[in-house]
């Protein structure tokens, strides 16, 4: 099945950032006006501190093949609400709402992961093979 | 009419009833004075018991620093509380929604998600500072105006991410201090052992371990991130006083600290599976008079430490990095 590719940066954004409280700086490594909507299919699943990295291929609208890391939350909340290795299986279409790496890399944060029919990733026992 | 009447009386008694079940919730929430029956466990070589996993992030929803609107208020109103349980309750649903929703995806910001997040619940308590009364932070005295200038013209003409140096300790997982109790975005997962002679803190952010000696000898002189710790009994209590903390860097709060910086942390367990923990900052050099950090630590033996290695995959310092070089490139001065 061809993968759909939904590739877009808006231009519009909340005019507030938060406060960055996470152990790194958001805003030294993504870039707040660049949201992005991206959609493919995993490869890799990288369980490392201090955060996760999900590996996608997303096709873009030449249709070529492009390989993006997605930035995700650290294994151990991740863990503890549930998920498991056995998660996010390698080939799963996953929908990724996040900010683009401020060097101009592949790389976004996942602010917001759902699988395409709109279940949402890294809830306990919402992901497929996960305890409830 | 009737119908009205009967609605509104109806109306009269869920709010009632909803009002008390928030009196009993908060009540259930209010500083306990531990039970006057409990008598507090002893290791087999009598020291007290203290052991145990005591996670921090229930608290995540308390500020530090108290609003000043609410002035020496230590806690919340009954309607402050249900406002706080309100959005406790709105947060928990959102986490376990099955499906994303458009409040979901349609308010992302360059915060971290919720899915990174512990959540904690809601408390009664209104800041963790508890002293001063007003629980806010002491004003600063003027040398720390002094540090800050001192500390910004060594670095005179260098960008925040010119090398991985210019991070913060905390980025660059070297440490996050020892205020580690302190909740945090994830990772609040507290572990203390004892042995005869030593207590052992760990913390899950940074992966941190304190030994801390029971012990009178006096300080040395060596300074190090995490300082140096001294151990002592009061009664059921444990003090563990800490100092010789290395300066560089070092701050709290957002606040640089000077080298007479030292801390005192109590540990009670007030009952079977409560420890008060209190935390005094005593920085003469900092704020005009000592503050106080207090609350109670929940028990919870299915909350694990996990390693967290964060050196081995910190990809963000390298991005960091990155990103600073095509700015430079791309001529963006730097901020």
């Amino acid at each position: 099945m061809k993968t759909t590719t939904n590739l877009f940066a808006a231009a519009l954004m909340a005019a507030f950032a938060l406060p960055s409280l996470a152990h790194h700086s958001f805003s030294a490594e993504f870039d707040e006006s660049k949201p992005i909507t991206l959609k493919g299919k995993v490869t890799k699943m990288e369980w490392i501190n201090p955060h996760s990295w999900i590996h996608i291929d997303v096709v873009g609208d030449d249709g070529k093949t492009v390989p993006w890391m997605i930035e995700a939350g650290t294994p151990n909340t991740m863990v503890r609400r549930g998920f498991t290795r056995e998660s996010l299986q390698t080939g799963a279409e996953i929908v990724v709402q996040g900010y683009l790496s401020k060097d101009g890399a592949n790389r976004a944060n996942g602010f917001s992961i759902t699988f395409t029919d709109g279940r949402r990733l890294f809830v306990g026992g919402s992901a497929p093979g996960t305890p409830n | 009419m009737t119908r009205r009447f009967v609605f509104s009386l109806a109306t009269i008694a869920l709010g009632v009833t909803v009002a008390l079940g928030t009196l009993d919730t908060a009540a259930q929430q209010r500083r306990s004075t531990g039970a006057a029956s409990f008598v507090a466990p002893k290791t087999p070589w009598g020291d007290p018991d203290i052991q145990g996993l005591w996670p921090s992030g229930d608290w995540r929803r308390v500020p530090l620093q108290r609003p000043e609107n609410l002035g020496t208020r230590s806690e919340l109103t009954p309607e402050e509380f249900e406002e706080r349980e309100r959005q406790a309750a709105t947060d928990s649903a959102a986490d376990a929604a099955e499906f994303a929703t458009e409040a979901t995806t349609a308010t992302i910001n360059n915060s971290p998600p919720s899915y990174w997040q512990d959540r904690g619940s809601a408390k009664l308590q209104a800041s963790l500072i508890v002293d001063p009364p007003n629980g806010r932070l002491p004003a600063r005295v003027p040398q720390v105006e002094q540090r800050v200038a001192a500390r910004a013209a060594a670095r005179q003409g260098r960008g925040p991410s010119d090398s991985w140096e210019d991070r913060s300790l905390y980025e660059r997982c070297i440490t996050r201090g020892i205020t580690s109790f302190l909740p945090t975005l994830y990772n609040n997962g507290n572990e203390i052992l004892q042995s005869p002679g030593y207590v052992v803190i760990r913390h899950e952010m940074i992966n941190e371990t304190r030994i801390v000696p029971i012990t009178d000898r006096p300080f040395s002189t060596i300074k190090t991130y995490m300082g140096e710790a001294r151990g002592r009994w009061e009664g059921n209590t444990l003090v563990v006083e800490t100092t010789n903390f290395l300066t560089d860097k070092a701050a709290i709060s957002g606040t640089p600290t000077s080298d007479k910086l030292r801390l005192i942390e109590r540990f009670t367990r007030i009952d079977a599976h409560t420890l008060r923990y209190e935390l005094t900052v005593d920085d003469r050099d900092t704020w005009v008079q000592p503050w106080k950090v207090s609350f109670d630590l929940g028990e919870d033996p299915n909350y694990p430490l996990i390693e967290y290695a964060c050196h081995e995959g910190n990809y963000a310092m390298s991005n960091i990095l990155r990103a600073a070089r095509v700015a430079e490139a791309a001529g963006q001065p730097k901020p």
